[in-house]
């Protein structure tokens, strides 16, 4: 590796100060940090630091994601092997017949946001932030595999410019700009990311998603449970099989992923398992006030093994750019999103999917509740003074 | 009197402990006071170059109070006066000449130091140059005759990596240490001891005082977390603090009358190659205690400990308040593709590498910054490492705003720069969590 190191010693001048190239240090920075671990050494009175870095953090949510996009890539397969009658036993074969098409989203994605990253690292000079890595995955992953490539970039460029870049950027922006980006795709175009006709990337043919299957329930007079049927069991949906977003089928890929999240400290256990527990409480309180038949039927395991939430909770909502900060606000904000996810989807079916938005929703209002609890410190201080003097 | 235990906190996992064996190097070839590093102090020469100086001969004193006064920790000459940008006087460097000849000051006994009245013993302290020992929070300075402390503040602890253990250095000092407390009673009728839950009893049989033990990681032992869990600074309160070692100091001096300059000092830390204490001097000059005892490659010496010490050279000297150095390489060196390695050597907060699961307790620590800077994301990392009960991530926004009302909501004044060191060390953003604090407490003070 001598050689590349000193490639990289040989070129530095001309990206540093007065250098012919200094408006390109940031990608220079990049390539050299990708490669080499900085030279910097401490300055100031904290002399040693964690081996812990922002491109560690980010490659960590990466390796928490991998069962999710390898099986994603599996089941994209699958579903379309199923879709054209073809034999579903060979695994490799589906695997590889899936990743081509999941393939090229993921590029267009991490190319068309990247481009974006770099440009606003370059005008503003700073360097580039390791978070992209992550949010261009995350958002092929709430895609259907049927989704047309322009739109790819056209969402992902969306999410990463409006979504953050105009707040100042990585640490400054109040969305998910992987969440941002899909809510723009769903209200611009409709028509490709939602319907019978885009879960599964076979040309005309139609598949429902369990979640659009769960909330016909309500027309046909049925149970959930009833209209899910076997096609859809508690277990199918608990393992993925179904169609859907590329990466949000699978609950146990999300379930892994958590464990990974939370075993290497990145996650918040706080959030993920009060969003679990606010979705559950809110489907039994929905369960016993509603009808006997219809979508307020739906149980708290059919809402936490289908559609986005899975996903959403363990990688999306624990984002801790725009989730809330201090311990017990991240309580309040996990119920919340679990709990509007759930009124979300049962009360409002022309759109079923509700965990995005009940992100989207909390993300905005977890500085406030962020500003309550430090507050709440704040007037704890205050209240000292006057009872001591 | 009440036993506390510190939830938060870490242990940095650095090798080099210094081993409980103790050499005498009383007669260092120099030492060196230097008038730069107490903040806020507008230092004024008492001596020249070439001036011959006894123990506890005047060598600087503050313009602002001329009764703060810094007297010479041996008897020789002084060598240099050097200063720094804009003629800040740097360090004051004096050869010694091996005789022990000193300046007298009063001499009392306990009873009769007990009995004393304020004001005399404030006189003595000041003129004795045991005073600059005693500082106040908040804004961590050397403390105002002219204020009245709520309570002073003894910490007879420390949780720092690699820290020196009051326990081992100053366990012949009974006399002198309950000398010292004696003296911080008539100072303020409030004293609090804070020690760890297995002090030694010089500690601990001790009339008068409020004792506490504080049990947990580092910043367990801190005078930051002390004074947060017994009783907050509040808005117009002001705390004064000092350190066992220094209280042993403060009781020498009105025990003996003469200027005390005994120092137990570790040397630590991975670059050290026998890191062991030292029974030595005030002020001592790095070189003469760590020789050529040093691993290969370059070093950097701190005065002080790897998360609030102060970065000296080889020829610099002992920090007025310090009781370490610690020798650690610098890490220079670039590691090809080391953030995707599965890093079993590198130690972490977090689970995020091996070595958080399968490793060892210790690691040869280096200064690299171990990453690249990036903006801060709020991820809450830090509060699990800080024990005041305020909000680091707000707090340092405030700080960076600029913003001198919200920081004193937040509550800055109950805060030292070193409260907030191990929120530096944590961070995977590299950022400078302590220094910001501390530039926004130089802001408060110069403005609030």
């Amino acid at each position: 590796m001598k050689f590349l190191h000193d490639l990289f010693k040989k070129n530095e001048h001309m990206f540093l100060k007065g250098g012919k190239l200094e408006k390109f240090y940031p990608l220079y920075e990049a390539q050299e940090t990708f490669l080499f671990t900085p030279k910097d050494v401490t300055k100031g009175q904290v002399h040693v630091r964690d081996s812990l870095d922002s491109k560690r953090l980010m490659s960590m949510v990466i390796v928490a994601l991998l069962p999710c996009i390898l099986f994603g890539a599996y089941n994209t397969g699958m579903q379309m092997a199923v879709a054209s009658g073809q034999p579903t036993d060979n695994l490799a074969g589906l695997f590889i017949t899936g990743l081509m098409q999941i393939l090229p989203i993921i590029v267009v994605s991490y190319v068309a946001g990247g481009v974006w990253e770099v440009l606003f690292a370059v005008v503003r000079k700073h360097e580039i932030n390791e978070g992209f890595l992550v949010t261009g995955i995350l958002f092929p992953l709430t895609l259907p595999p049927d989704i047309p490539l322009w739109q790819v970039a056209v969402g992902i460029s969306f999410g990463v410019v409006i979504g953050k870049e105009i707040f100042g950027g990585t640490g400054m922006n109040v969305l998910n700009p992987a969440l941002t980006a899909r809510a723009f795709l769903y209200f611009a175009y409709p028509v490709q990311i939602s319907g019978d006709k885009v879960w599964v990337a076979v040309d005309g043919f139609s598949a429902a998603t369990p979640l659009a299957v769960a909330a016909g329930a309500t027309d046909k007079g049925v149970t959930v449970t009833q209209a899910l049927g076997d096609s859809f069991n508690l277990e199918t949906m608990f393992y993925g099989f179904t169609p859907g977003s590329i990466g949000e089928t699978s609950t146990l890929c999300c379930l892994i992923g958590a464990i990974v999240l939370i075993g290497c400290g990145v996650g918040s256990w706080r959030i993920i398992s009060s969003v679990v527990g606010g979705t559950i409480l809110t489907a039994f309180t929905v369960n016993a006030l509603g009808g006997d038949t219809g979508f307020t039927t739906m149980t708290a395991w059919e809402h936490l093994c289908s559609g986005g939430l899975a996903f959403g909770l363990v990688f999306m909502a624990t984002d801790p750019v725009s989730a809330s900060r201090t311990k017990k606000a991240q309580y309040f904000y996990g119920f919340l999103i679990g709990l509007l996810t759930v009124l979300i989807r049962v009360f409002n079916p022309a759109y079923p999917e509700g965990t995005m938005l009940a992100i989207l929703f909390m993300n905005i209002f977890s500085p406030l509740i962020d500003h309550m609890v430090v507050n709440a410190n704040v007037k704890r201080r205050l209240n000292r003074v006057a009872t001591q003097g | 009197m009440a036993d506390f235990r510190i939830k938060q906190g870490y242990t940095v996992p650095i090798l080099g402990e210094a081993a409980r064996e103790l050499s005498d190097m009383l007669n260092p070839a120099f030492v060196g006071v230097c008038p730069v590093a107490f903040p806020g102090l507008k230092p004024r020469l008492d001596v020249s170059v070439d001036a011959e100086v006894k123990v506890g001969t005047r060598l600087f004193h503050d313009k602002k109070d001329p009764d703060v006064r810094f007297l010479s920790p041996a008897a020789g000459r002084v060598t240099a006066i050097n200063y720094g940008p804009r003629r800040v006087i740097e360090e004051i460097i004096i050869a010694t000449n091996g005789s022990n000849d000193s300046e007298s000051f009063a001499k009392h006994d306990l009873a009769g130091i007990a009995s004393m009245n304020r004001e005399t013993l404030v006189a003595e302290l000041r003129e004795g140059g045991v005073w600059p020992f005693i500082r106040r929070r908040p804004f961590n300075k050397i403390a105002s005759n002219e204020e009245t402390p709520k309570s002073i503040f003894v910490n007879c602890m420390d949780t720092a990596p690699l820290a020196n253990d009051p326990n081992f250095s100053i366990k012949d000092k009974q006399e002198a240490f309950k000398a010292g407390v004696a003296a911080m009673r008539v100072l303020c009728d409030q004293v609090h001891l804070c020690m760890a839950p297995n002090a030694a009893n010089q500690f601990k049989s001790i009339d008068g005082v409020s004792s506490h033990t504080f049990e947990g990681k580092h910043p367990a032992g801190l005078t930051g977390t002390h004074i947060s869990q017994v009783s907050p600074i509040n808005k117009g309160e002001v705390v004064w603090t000092v350190n066992a070692r220094d209280v042993v100091l403060v009781g020498d001096l009105l025990l003996n009358g003469t200027y005390p300059t005994e120092r137990i000092v570790a040397v630590a830390g991975p670059g050290a190659s026998e890191p062991r204490y030292w029974r030595t001097r005030l002020g001592v000059r790095i070189n003469d205690l760590v020789g050529d005892k040093t691993a290969d490659g370059e070093q950097r010496f701190i005065s002080g400990n790897v998360l609030s010490g102060q970065q000296k050279n080889a020829q610099g000297f002992l920090g007025f308040y310090d009781d370490l150095i610690t020798v650690i390489p610098e890490g220079r060196e670039q590691h090809f593709i080391g953030w995707m390695m599965p890093g079993m050597d590198r130690p972490s907060y977090t689970r995020n590498y091996l070595s958080g699961i399968f490793g060892g307790k210790g690691f040869k620590m280096n200064t690299n910054l171990n990453g690249g800077r990036r903006t801060i994301i709020q991820s809450g990392i830090w509060d699990r490492v800080t024990s005041l009960d305020v909000f680091p991530e707000f707090l340092v926004k405030a700080c960076l705003a600029e913003d001198i009302d919200a920081m004193e909501r937040l509550g800055i004044l109950e805060c030292d720069p070193e409260d907030f060191a191990l929120c530096t060390y944590i961070c995977p953003s590299k950022t400078e969590v302590s220094q910001i604090i501390a530039e926004g407490l130089e802001l408060m003070e110069r403005e609030g």
